[in-house]
């Protein structure tokens, strides 16, 4: 277990787990809130 | 050496005067009142892209069966486009001749959150993240095997970090006031000349 995590605490993988939850986060975004031209003023 | 706040800010003067004298012969003051522009709402060529728009997708939903899933899309999609044009018109956009928005980057502050707004976010956000970047290399470099730690992160100890990045324009004039932001000249190798 201690070597698994490890291995998902290396630059790389964490890169991937990070970046996807990001990207994932911005469809979300879009998904709620499409074609955002300005900021929106509430 | 140490430090110098003095010479750095007359690098910096001397950057912009040096900048704006080169390359702005005739500065003006923007222009405020975009005659050629008009509101969106009031452009006819807007409202006629709205129309040929929502035209080409009722063309394409007539290609289908009713209950087919790709009518239920475009039928999704004609909503979705008038939603857009609505939006853009009751938002303060000015549009070309041609109806499209455009984007007013003059700094004013009645067209803000079309580019000074986003702009300043913009900048809050990827300081942010090179903020805590810097941070953690810089709490790598104090433990024992520094390379290791760049390599496979100490993700607690990470996690702290990007958490605690959300003040940093006040912790990076912190840093700077002390002279810990930069790197006195005698850290920086300069190749021989």
């Amino acid at each position: 277990m201690n070597d698994f995590l490890k291995y998902l605490s290396t630059a790389p993988v964490l890169m991937t787990l990070w970046l996807s939850i990001t990207s994932g986060f911005i469809f979300f975004i879009n998904f709620v809130y499409p074609d955002p031209l300005t900021f929106p003023s509430f | 050496m140490k430090f110098n706040f003095q010479s750095f800010l007359f690098k910096i003067f001397s950057f912009v005067f040096l900048s704006v004298s080169l390359f702005q012969t005739d500065i003006q003051v923007a222009k405020a009142d975009f005659s050629v522009l008009k509101p969106c709402k009031e452009s006819p060529a807007f409202k006629k892209r709205l129309a040929t728009s929502v035209k080409k997708l009722e063309n394409r939903v007539k290609l289908y069966t009713p209950e087919s899933n790709e009518a239920k899309f475009l039928l999704k999609e004609i909503d979705s486009t008038k939603v857009r044009f609505e939006r853009y018109g009751n938002s303060n956009l000015l549009c070309g001749k041609e109806g499209l928005p455009r984007i007013i980057a003059t700094g004013q502050w009645d067209h803000a959150n079309e580019f000074v707004i986003p702009g300043i976010l913009f900048l809050y956000i990827t300081g942010w993240i090179g903020w805590v970047g810097r941070k953690y290399v810089r709490y790598a470099s104090t433990t024992e095997n520094a390379f290791e730690n760049e390599i496979i992160i100490n993700v607690p100890v990470a996690f702290a970090i990007m958490n605690s990045g959300f003040l940093w324009p006040i912790e990076a004039w912190k840093e700077f006031t002390t002279g810990d932001l930069l790197a006195s000249d005698d850290d920086i190798t300069v190749s021989p000349r």
